[in-house]
């Protein structure tokens, strides 16, 4: 009985919005750029532990000390965009599928000091450290969009990414240097909230908020130079962009 | 203000024990307007927020007074509810993505270590009046 109430309920939730089927499915293509804070999170990497005195990457590698002129390393600034192609049925129902490029444009790079010889008393040396990561995605995604009159869509989905990154540090000071490259897949899940205003009834200002969640195995360092790094690449992050669509297609 | 103590160090060499830490910060966001009818509007932007913190490290008996400033990066998502014609009701979730540079000495190692973490949600309500 439980069980029978059960199914009418989930049924009737299904069927509720059914009488807006006058617009069965829209598409539209759309273009967006905005910016991501801290795109690769804390950026750890081995050699930062075993060498630097960091054992959080970015986060810990900034030290200052009397008679050293250190700058902050700030974790990267990151500028994001791409173009999307999305789909609304029955009004309500949302799908879309997207590619991005996201890539650091600030921060990341400055002077700290480390111990240059862990093993022997106290031997600070100064060390210039940069950071970069670049960052291609394919999300996809599927939700639920709420329209508001003619004028206004709100839109929230989830789904998963299809992303593969590139990371890349340098430490360098008077006794030691190290690069490392890292490149790799991952699936981060995606969270998205996205707004559109209407301009015309074909032509949409959006401005979207999304949330990627994942990171890719350990990878090893491709430069082999030097100390053999290990490192993740961190899609993790939220992006805000701002772009405009076009609805180029209704049944 | 964040106000905590060190009950489990997982760092042997690092001795706090206690920290008040305040901060102000000062925001910057630019972003669109999604108006709904005369019911309200729903916003989303991107911006900047300066910090100023301040506050109380304790080692053991030791205490120390710090200061710090930071840039951070983040954005806003709110909705406004229209109470009066210059009245609104708002709601909003601000994120930021903010970290000081080492500002204080916490291990046995001469330098300056410690930096305040400022990253983190804020869901803020309150009432806006439109002067104009």
């Amino acid at each position: 009985m439980k069980k029978t109430r059960l199914t009418l309920i989930l049924v009737s939730l299904c069927v509720l919005p059914l009488p807006l089927l006058g617009a069965t499915a829209n598409y539209a293509v759309g273009f967006y750029a905005g910016i991501m804070p801290s795109p690769g999170g804390d950026l750890n990497s081995y050699v930062q532990i075993a060498k630097y005195n960091s054992s959080n990457g970015i986060d810990g590698i900034n030290k200052s000390l009397d008679g050293f002129s250190t700058s902050t390393i700030n974790r990267p600034f990151g500028v994001t965009g791409g173009v999307e192609f999305k789909a609304i049925f029955f009004d309500y129902y949302f799908a879309r599928v997207a590619g991005n490029y996201t890539r650091s444009v600030y921060g990341g790079k400055g002077k700290t000091v480390y111990d240059s010889d862990p093993g022997a008393p106290f031997v600070p040396e100064l060390l210039t450290a940069k950071y970069a990561i670049t960052a291609y995605d394919i999300p996809i995604t599927v939700g639920l969009c709420i329209p508001f009159w003619k004028d206004v869509k709100i839109s929230f989905s989830c789904g998963f990414a299809v992303a593969y990154g590139d990371y890349t540090n340098s430490f360098k000071s008077t006794s030691n240097t190290d690069k490392g490259s890292f490149s790799g897949w991952c699936y981060p899940l995606v969270l998205m909230l996205q707004g559109e205003y209407f301009l015309t009834e074909t032509v949409s200002l959006s401005s979207s908020l999304s949330y990627y969640r994942g990171s890719t195995e350990i990878l090893k360092d491709s430069k082999k130079s030097d100390t053999v790094d290990f490192a993740k690449i961190d899609f993790s992050g939220y992006r805000i962009n701002f772009g405009m669509a076009y609805y180029f297609y209704s049944i | 203000m964040t106000d905590g103590r060190v009950l489990e160090n997982s760092d042997a060499a690092e001795t706090i024990t206690r920290y008040s830490i305040t901060y102000t910060g000062v925001p910057l966001f630019a972003g669109l307007n999604f108006p709904v009818q005369d019911i309200g509007e729903f916003y989303m932007g991107g911006g900047v927020e300066y910090f100023l913190a301040g506050g109380t490290i304790s080692m053991g008996a030791q205490q120390k007074d710090i200061s710090a400033m930071a840039l951070g990066y983040g954005f806003i998502a709110g909705v406004q509810l229209n109470v009066t014609s210059k009245t609104r009701l708002y709601m909003e979730w601000e994120y930021i993505d903010a970290r000081t540079g080492a500002i204080m000495q916490t291990t046995a190692a001469a330098w300056d270590n410690l930096y305040i973490d400022l990253t983190g949600h804020r869901i803020m309500v309150g009432f806006m009046y439109y002067v104009i």
